[in-house]
């Protein structure tokens, strides 16, 4: 998974977020938000100063993107927006003002344009969206349905103070008593909001108009459920200071290099006002709970060390979820190819069943791919042709693709645990054949598979959480 | 009916599902309820709109697509809409269907309008609760679809669609629920001197309410201890209504087409005369007298105003 981070708020003032910038440089950050999303009088980003920041970013090797307003009031907002949108590599639309730009730019629906559910997502896709915020609210189950439906990559928020709404009169200037009109940016003196207590319990975070959680939301320990559930990337949004550590902190969680439970005392320790991330699991948002790790779920992996060799007809045995082979960190267990087979036969099934794929699989005429394992000199073979997918066995015969590899590999690209362009240009699967279908097996197949393989992981994996 | 017999040119309805953002116990239609108030209207020529405007998550797709096909089998004559996977439902599915763009679309400005027009051929939007009148004018001028304006009734403090007050602190959203502050959630805890706490889901919404100011507990017309300012109460919005009768005249002359008057969560008296009112003052625009007869008209809505204080909300820029 890819790690982004959201746009700081502009009031910090240039100098405030040029050190921010520079030290974002130093970070493991693939992507970088800028801009003013909130409040259009104290936008900062003027094309001159988003060209600096840009330039310190690129020169990192980040992507950049400029973020466009939540509610824009007055109609030359958008001129404005459209001026930043040409000086960086794309956009986040925050508002419906925004979409017709997607035509134009590469562009990201963010996390205010109300995606609640996959029809809408890819609705969002068809008119040029390139991939889609998910709203701050949506637990697991509804994530994992749109990231597994979505056409498009899906970015979910895992980290920061989370918006909770944006009203029309400034609530910093109206704890002093003033309108937004001439408020003196009164903002500026509190970059960090102003904290609004619920009894004794600190609720609300005001910033300008928006509202945001007092507690940082913070998903570090759920990583694993997210990239089951397909999700491309993972967003962190800015706190004054640290921002660059909590990033480390995450891409190490990430890579595997740091346990979730060291990393979350690690954030603990720079975000002093507490940690929340119940909107995740479907409780109110102001909750902080560990998620649910199931004990039994290591006994299933036993179990799976040693893979029973079945026919194509048997019932397939339990695969190990992702969550599993997260938490037991690359253990030796491999999938067999026969399991494999299993797996991808049933997901075959149930792809012949959905006209959404049966239209995605439209393109394809008597395509045969055929994975081999490297380890077992075992194969199958996996043919699209008529809108249908047919897994067989295959020890010898024409291919158009053939992609070699160990048994881990294979299902780490399959699964989406690999990058297929990844495992080809590190040398660890060899393609033969034409690498053009190659590409359009990857681009459309794969990703399909991918997507239908989450899907299933999601649900088995709740049902197994209610079994229990 | 009531609203129907008051004047109304239009009324809008919901069903009894989670399909609109008024899904509150012991509102809305019955299917039969709906074709009933649908005849009842057309009767005496006022036009019906049901409402279909949460965002659903999957789970809830099949029944905003069956609201939708519902609206037409019972002859609405238009349907309000906000989430795009509807949006696209109404327009595929009932070509000649026409479609209001929901205040929770979060539409204020002519870009988006242009979209949600070429896109889905929208007949009207109606305005979220955050544009000032010279907004709301300069967006008139910039387009040419219908506009509705809310003029009398609840004022949300944030931007339409946009909140999740109420589901941050109860876990269910409103945005796709269609209930905010859902009752199950609200505690009145006694204390000392006839006082209550009001809590939503165990969080203190308001830590002292008088006997005779009990409301309803709604996250934004909360009072909260501002930490930066000295424990000062920070409330979003003081409890007050929305009330736009003394700018009728500037939000006719800025070009609005359609008052919207909050209907639905209200007892029959209070639909009777504040549509009459209103129906009253829209019909008296032409008379030279009518600043006078709206400063009446204003004077006797007092009574149903909720707080008993009335507000422009943020079309005077507030």
């Amino acid at each position: 998974m890819k790690i982004s981070v959201g746009p700081a708020p502009s009031h910090w003032g240039r100098k405030k977020i040029r050190k921010f910038y520079r030290e974002l440089a130093e970070s493991p950050a693939d992507h970088v938000y800028v801009g003013e999303t909130v409040c259009a009088e104290r936008s900062c980003f003027s094309p001159t100063f988003l060209t600096g920041l840009c330039d310190t970013l690129r020169r990192a090797g980040k992507q950049v993107f400029a973020s466009s307003l939540i509610l824009v009031k007055e109609s030359e907002r958008f001129c404005a927006f459209r001026e930043l949108a040409e000086l960086v590599d794309g956009i986040e639309i925050n508002s419906p003002t925004f979409l017709s730009l997607a035509r134009h730019h590469f562009a990201i629906g963010g996390a205010f344009l109300h995606v609640h559910n996959s029809v809408t997502a890819n609705s969002m896709a068809a008119r040029k969206v390139n991939k889609i915020v998910l709203p701050h609210e949506l637990g697991l189950d509804t994530i994992s349905l749109i990231a597994g439906r979505c056409s498009v990559p899906v970015e979910v928020v895992v980290h920061g103070h989370i918006p909770i709404g944006i009203s029309a009169a400034c609530q910093t200037a109206r704890s002093f008593r003033r309108n937004g009109e001439g408020c003196g940016n009164l903002c500026g003196r509190y970059p960090e909001g102003m904290v609004l207590q619920a009894g004794q319990k600190p609720l609300f975070r005001i910033e300008g108009p928006q509202t945001l959680s007092a507690a940082t939301y913070c998903l570090v320990e759920c990583l694993s459920q997210l990239a089951e559930a397909g999700v491309d990337t993972v967003r962190i949004l800015p706190q004054l200071n640290h921002t660059a550590r909590i990033v480390r902190i995450y891409r190490d969680v990430l890579d595997l290099k740091t346990d979730c439970h060291d990393a979350l005392k690690e954030l603990k320790a720079v975000c002093p006002s507490g940690l929340c991330n119940g909107w995740f699991l479907g409780k109110a948002g102001w909750v902080y709970e560990s998620p649910h790790m199931p004990s039994r779920r290591v006994k299933s992996h036993a179990r799976s060390v040693m893979p029973n060799r079945k026919p194509l007809d048997a019932k397939p045995q339990r695969c190990i979820s992702e969550t599993d082979r997260f938490a037991l960190k690359n253990s030796c267990w491999v999938h067999s190819t026969d399991d494999i087979i299993c797996e991808v036969a049933r997901l075959a099934e149930t792809m012949n069943r959905d006209s959404r794929f049966v239209k995605e699989l439209a393109g394809f005429k008597r395509t045969r791919l055929v994975l081999s394992a490297t380890d077992t000199g075992r194969g199958f073979l996996i043919l699209l042709d008529k809108q249908r997918v047919t897994v067989r066995p295959y020890s010898d015969g024409p291919f158009d693709v053939r992609i070699r590899a160990s048994e881990q590999i294979l299902w780490d690209v399959l699964s989406g645990r690999m990058d297929a362009d990844a495992a080809f240009f590190s040398g660890k699967a060899g393609v033969s054949g034409s690498l053009i279908t190659a590409f359009r097996v990857k681009n459309k197949f794969l990703s399909l598979l991918q997507k239908q393989l989450a899907c299933r992981l999601a649900a088995e994996s709740e049902s197994f959480c209610k079994s229990e | 009916m009531a609203a129907v017999d008051a004047g109304a040119d239009s009324v809008y309805i919901g069903f009894r599902s989670p399909t609109n953002l008024r899904n509150l116990p012991g509102l809305n239609f019955s299917l039969d309820q709906a074709g009933e108030a649908v005849r009842y209207a057309h009767r005496n020529g006022t036009k019906v709109c049901v409402v279909v405007n949460t965002h659903p998550t999957n789970q809830q797709l099949d029944d905003c697509f069956g609201a939708i096909d519902d609206a037409c089998d019972i002859g609405a004559d238009a349907v309000i809409v906000a989430d795009l996977a509807v949006l696209e439902h109404a327009r595929n599915k009932h070509q000649h269907l026409e479609i209001h763009l929901s205040c929770s679309a979060g539409v204020t400005d002519p870009e988006a309008v242009r979209f949600y027009q070429e896109e889905f051929g929208v007949a009207c939007v109606v305005l979220p609760r955050v544009l000032s009148l010279q907004q709301i004018a300069a967006l008139r001028q910039q387009t040419d679809v219908l506009l509705e304006v809310m003029v009398f009734g609840v004022l949300c403090a944030n931007y339409d669609g946009n909140c999740c007050l109420s589901s941050f602190i109860t876990g269910t959203s409103a945005n796709s629920i269609g209930a905010c502050s859902p009752a199950r959630f609200v505690q009145f805890e006694e204390t000392a001197g006839d006082r209550v706490v009001l809590k939503l889901n165990g969080v203190v919404i308001d830590g002292s309410v008088g006997p005779n100011k009990r409301t309803y507990p709604m996250p934004c017309k909360g009072k909260y201890g501002n930490l930066s300012r000295s424990g000062r109460l920070h409330t979003f919005q003081d409890p007050c209504c929305l009330n736009a009768l003394p700018l009728l005249g500037e939000l006719a002359a800025a070009g609005v087409n359609i008052m919207k008057i909050e209907g639905r969560q209200r007892s029959l008296a209070y639909v009777r005369s504040v549509t009459n009112v209103w129906r009253n003052a829209i019909d008296a625009l032409d008379r030279p007298d009518n600043v006078t007869t709206r400063m009446f008209e204003s004077m006797s809505l007092e009574p149903v105003l909720e707080g008993m204080a009335g507000t422009l909300g943020a079309l005077n820029g507030g």
